[in-house]
């Protein structure tokens, strides 16, 4: 065990013990003071924790500060030490880290700072982004960190929230959702100069997922896109989508692959489009004559 | 349905390409045979043949290459401008904040100066707090609408500038000669060629697109600095009145 780990263990007893006094003195004045000592020790242990890489111990300890700035009524320290706490979770017991960012978000709702709670939801959801199986509670998360960033009018952090939801919930297949953010945020992304340039990729991802769905309305909707946004009509993506679509209404299963590695030759297809076009390219095999 | 049409080309031209190819090759075994080494210059000719294959392919090849960067280059610029973007909401959300600051140490001030001219107007301060608390920011609005002019400017440039592009894009040279060249797909020569035009045209369009994007990210970091500039001035404003009021205060306290 290092030195600062028993160091820690050390000042962990010790606040424990000032807060056991205080119920002897019970005179409110010497009470206060023995919380705060309490806590600076508990975060003082926290840190000697972080330093020794004893993140369990570390998380706890400023869970332990937390608590107390909360019955103390400092309610903003209290959310920060949450915050601090579920970073140290973070590193192993991600269930941990998330209660305590749901703490602190709880917090942050209550005092009305809706863009740090939106923000701390953002990253409950990265977290559970990188496990396979959290991502419709990542999806739940970025739609709430989506719904506090628009009330709060960051549209842009709103809309890049919405983005992960529909990136991700077009991998759950649920794609009338992803289409509807696609195109939402592409008619709102048009309105901004900066942004237009965007628009297109959006559209090309809401093409995509109309036609892991259907051909015809796919097609519908490319056009409904070509009027919203004229330029995207010269788009190299319009012109693939074209292609698979004709291309799929021939069934020809060979030229979809051609076209899908005429495209990647050029730029390269992440592994999300990779995995949609996948999903095509096989309801086009399972079921020829469907159409 | 121009954009059908123009859609369908490439993978014919591709065809038409491989089917040439093909043959090409063919010819390429046959003639040695049939013609045979006693004609020097057909083989000379043959020579020159694969060389000039080689550097169209290679010219294909960088040609894509370089539309493949140019697209990355896009991705990059798209992501700034959504980051200026996000910038500029966190400054205007700032400068908003800054104003209530201001608003606040005004009346702050006032309180101050009630304290000390009259020690025992304690009672009065506090219950004045109370009912200044829910005080309406006055200059919000008025440095909202300032701050929102810059934005419509932005659009007309924006506006502006792609359809004299586009004009240009237009009467360039490059699009005369892509126009013709699609109609007519024969020999291998045109396939490459037209193969060639088209990947030129795409960098051109995707150039031009890039021009745009730097015009507008030029424009946006311009409004910013201003907004900063603006920021700034608020801010000393800010920093003066309060240390002026942290030594009346020390002074009423040390007393």
């Amino acid at each position: 065990m290092s030195d600062n780990e028993q160091k820690g263990i050390q000042l962990m007893a010790e606040a424990e013990k000032k807060l056991n006094q205080r119920g002897f003195l019970g005179s409110l004045f010497g009470g206060s003071n023995r919380v705060e000592d309490a806590i600076e020790c508990y975060q003082r242990a926290g840190n000697l924790f972080k330093m020794s890489k004893n993140w369990a111990k570390a998380g706890q300890a400023f869970c332990e500060a937390a608590n107390l700035h909360a019955k103390a009524g400092s309610r903003h320290d209290a959310a920060s030490n949450y915050v601090d706490a579920s970073n140290c979770y973070k590193k192993n017991d991600l269930e941990e880290a998330v209660a305590c960012l749901l703490k602190a978000i709880e917090i942050y709702t209550d005092m009305g700072r809706f863009t740090m709670a939106a923000k701390h939801h953002q990253s409950i959801a990265e977290m559970y982004e990188a496990d396979p199986n959290g991502l419709e509670r990542a999806v739940q998360h970025y739609e709430q960190a989506a719904d506090y960033f628009k009330g709060e009018e960051s549209l842009s952090s709103a809309n890049k929230c919405l983005l992960k939801v529909a990136q991700y919930a077009a991998q759950l297949e649920q794609y009338d959702k992803a289409i509807q953010i696609y195109e939402q945020v592409a008619a709102s992304s048009l309105e901004s100069s900066l942004l237009k340039y965007s628009a297109k990729e959006y559209f090309f991802r809401a093409a995509l997922c109309h036609l892991s769905v259907d051909i015809l309305n796919a097609q519908h909707a490319l056009e409904r896109y070509a009027q919203q946004y004229p330029a995207f009509q010269d788009s190299r993506e319009y012109k693939f989508i074209k292609t698979l679509c004709e291309h799929l209404e021939e069934q020809n299963v060979e030229g979809f692959t051609d076209a899908v590695k005429d495209y990647d030759s050029i730029s390269r297809l992440d592994p999300w489009y990779t995995t949609i076009l996948l999903r095509i390219k096989k309801q086009a095999n399972d079921n020829p004559d469907l159409r | 349905m121009s954009g059908h049409n123009y859609v369908t080309n490439p993978n014919s031209l591709f065809e038409d390409d491989d089917v040439d190819d093909e043959t090409f090759l063919k010819n390429s075994r046959v003639n040695p045979t049939s013609a045979n080494s006693t004609n020097p210059f057909e083989q000379q000719k043959q020579a020159f043949e694969e060389k000039r294959r080689e550097i169209e392919n290679r010219t294909l090849e960088s040609s894509k290459r370089s539309l493949g960067l140019l697209i990355e280059t896009e991705e990059v610029g798209k992501a700034t401008a959504g980051e200026l973007q996000k910038q500029r909401e966190q400054l205007e959300k700032t400068s908003r904040q800054l104003d209530e600051i201001g608003a606040t140490l005004r009346f702050s001030q006032k309180h101050l100066n009630g304290l000390k001219s009259v020690f025992g107007g304690l009672k009065n301060y506090l219950a004045g707090n109370r009912e200044m608390a829910p005080r309406p920011p006055p200059s919000t609005s008025a440095s909202g609408t300032q701050m929102g002019s810059p934005i419509p400017q932005d659009n007309g440039l924006g506006a502006a500038m792609p359809i004299s592009a586009e004009d240009r894009y237009n009467s360039h040279p490059i699009n005369r000669l892509r126009s013709d060249e699609v109609v007519k797909v024969q020999s291998p020569q045109k396939a490459f060629d037209s193969q060639l035009e088209e990947n030129l045209g795409e960098m051109c369009e995707s150039l031009s697109r890039l021009k745009n994007l730097g015009l507008d990210l030029k424009s946006e970091i311009e409004s910013q600095n201003d907004l900063l500039d603006n920021m700034n001035d608020k801010i000393e404003d800010v920093d003066i009145r309060m240390s002026k009021q942290n030594k009346e205060m020390n002074k009423l306290l040390g007393k």
